[in-house]
């Protein structure tokens, strides 16, 4: 279950801001979400991995009250629970597929690397058809390669929460089925949610529900105010 | 940190070229400064050595240098004389050891020492192979000389300078009879003959047909002394007269020293006494002055050197914005982010400073050798 509720944020620099009254996602839902460019999208994704804190507001995911966590423990939370797809697949070109795929236990000592993570890394690759592409580097691979080491990165430390940013924009229909079932597999395996920003609609039909963001901000309100939506 | 020093060891890896040529910049500027004070310190030890066991030089008067480094580092032949008469009257007046020198002459690049015994005795040089010389145009070789030029005992060499002993025929040439053993100084360079030798090489003896007047026929026929000749060498003129480029003397101690010293003071003289160390001094005091501007050279080169690689870190560092980016977005911290380019930097600058200091090991090891080599060569 995910919920957010009085959720105000506001970047520093100015301009854009959000403003949610509340906002409840219930556990194992596969949820699309839309909306034109600069609607919130990335930033209410960041919120909710708690990448970015909110100026006032709660965020509860997975069970944990995000605001409470000071930095250290927001960063342990992500990486243990939250699995995140980016649309520009963001490997690390000097990493071969299996160390951009073992990165988030190398970077975060509340992970252990050990052999039974690498076995799964390599069982996750193989599932996606990289098995025979582990020792590669991203250069070498194609769009859709790229993305599908990202998706086993983002689901090697078993998230209870998968956050996609359009994981599906650069890559050809063929590439996006094949991401959106890698991901859709893993969460109905692992009762996993699962939320995807997408803004091609020929995939809407994919999801439990779909929620369009340009119902839940301001487009450029002068100061925070009062509304905002209850989903 | 194991993590931090895989992902830093993988970057460095994946950017091979830009890393090694970072670490050969900072090996480079580790290594010269080091480098040059192997090197001249090697140097400074190696001329200082020659000098030191060589107490006194007696020659004409003119350089001192010169002097020093034509008598004792035989580094080019001397054009001036003193007479063999000074050889004497420092003998007469038992004030040291007096050694003849006679550097002018060269046979095949090297240079002609003429000589005595006592000279082999001062610097301790043994022999190999063969026996010294028993007669005029007999000489013995240095070793590296022996090397260079393929000699051995029985074979013959030219000399460069036509020799009156031979009237106007090919030139005198010298029977090797012997070769040192190697001594990593200027000795094992040159070949030594005994004085009669490069007097004849002078023009002022020679030998014919004992019936031949001079300029007859008959008188060209030698141009190698032999035993079956060698009655025949004569010289001509007075022998106190005789030229020498140089004489090493060596005092029994410092009083006798003093008052040899004492007796080249008047500006009448024509010949002149120096302490081979005291000049070597003085041209290592400027040898240690061009370090010192070499020194705070490199020092700038090196300060620019620094600047430029913490530069092109710098910019490394905002070219990878992207990826610190994802990796704190992962769950990765600052520290963590730190530690892995921190981790780069120690690791370019571990194996810049040990092949600094391996190559400052093998210069400390071989740098000597190189420098005798270097100078004897040169």
């Amino acid at each position: 279950m995910i919920e957010l509720n009085n959720l105000q944020f506001a970047y520093a620099a100015g301009g854009f801001q959000l403003r949610l009254e509340h906002l409840s996602i219930p556990s194992g839902q596969r949820l699309g979400w839309t909306g034109p460019s600069g609607s919130g999208k990335t930033t209410l994704l960041h919120l909710i991995a708690g990448i970015l804190p909110p100026a006032t507001g709660s965020i509860h995911t997975c069970g944990v009250e995000l605001t409470t966590l000071r930095e250290a423990a927001r960063r342990d939370f992500r990486i243990a629970n939250i699995g995140l797809i980016f649309q520009d697949f963001a490997l690390l070109d000097y990493l071969s597929v299996l160390d951009n795929i073992l990165l988030p236990y190398r970077i975060n000592r509340s992970l252990r690397l050990d052999g039974s993570v690498r076995d799964r890394a390599g069982q996750l690759a193989e599932n996606v058809g990289l098995g025979q592409l582990l020792s590669r580097r991203p250069a070498q691979l194609s769009q859709g390669e790229r993305q599908r080491v990202a998706v086993c990165r983002a689901l090697l430390p078993t998230p209870q929460l998968l956050l996609a940013d359009e994981p599906t924009a650069n890559l050809d229909p063929r590439n996006a089925a094949r991401v959106l079932q890698a991901l859709g597999e893993y969460a109905q395996q692992h009762a996993a949610t699962m939320i995807v920003v997408t803004h091609d609609p020929n995939l809407l039909s994919d999801f439990d529900d779909t929620i369009d963001m340009a119902t839940f901000c301001d487009p450029a309100p002068p100061e925070l105010g009062e509304g905002g939506i209850h989903a | 940190m194991r993590d931090s020093l895989y992902l830093a060891g993988q970057h460095l890896r994946h950017h091979l070229v830009t890393s090694a040529v970072l670490v050969a910049s900072v090996t480079l500027i580790s290594y010269l400064p080091v480098a040059l004070q192997i090197i001249v310190t090697s140097a400074e030890q190696h001329f200082r050595a020659r000098a030191d066991s060589t107490p006194l030089v007696v020659g004409p008067r003119g350089s001192s240098l010169e002097l020093v480094l034509g008598s004792v580092y035989f580094d080019k032949p001397y054009t001036d004389v003193l007479r063999l008469a000074e050889l004497r009257r420092i003998n007469d007046q038992k004030l040291g050891q007096a050694i003849p020198l006679h550097v002018r002459f060269r046979s095949r690049d090297c240079q002609i020492v003429g000589t005595n015994e006592n000279y082999l005795k001062l610097r301790q040089l043994r022999l190999t192979q063969g026996t010294l010389w028993n007669m005029p145009g007999e000489c013995v070789v240095g070793a590296a000389a022996a090397d260079r030029l393929q000699l051995q005992v029985g074979d013959k060499i030219p000399v460069s300078t036509p020799s009156a002993f031979t009237l106007n025929n090919p030139p005198l040439r010298l029977r090797v009879v012997g070769v040192f053993a190697p001594t990593e100084t200027p000795d094992d360079q040159v070949l030594f003959v005994n004085l009669e030798t490069t007097w004849i090489i002078e023009g002022l003896g020679h030998g014919h047909a004992q019936d031949a007047q001079h300029g007859s026929p008959q008188a060209r026929l030698h141009t190698d002394i032999t035993p079956d000749n060698v009655d025949s060498l004569h010289f001509h003129g007075s022998r106190e007269r005789f030229p020498l480029t140089a004489i090493i003397v060596i005092p029994p101690d410092a009083k006798a020293e003093t008052l040899l010293l004492g007796q080249y003071l008047s500006p009448d003289k024509t010949t002149h006494i120096v302490r081979p160390r005291a000049v070597m001094d003085g041209l290592l005091a400027k040898v240690l002055m061009v370090r010192s501007y070499m020194v705070a050279l490199i020092a700038v080169v090196s300060l620019v050197t620094l600047l430029t690689i913490a530069l092109v870190l710098v910019l490394s560092i905002r070219l990878r914005k992207a990826e610190i980016v994802t990796m704190f977005k992962l769950g990765c911290s600052r520290f963590t982010i730190a530690s892995v380019l921190g981790s780069e930097i120690a690791i370019l600058l571990t194996i810049s400073f040990a092949s600094a200091c391996l190559l400052s090991l093998m210069t400390h090891a071989y740098g000597p050798a190189l420098v005798r080599w270097l100078i004897l060569a040169s």
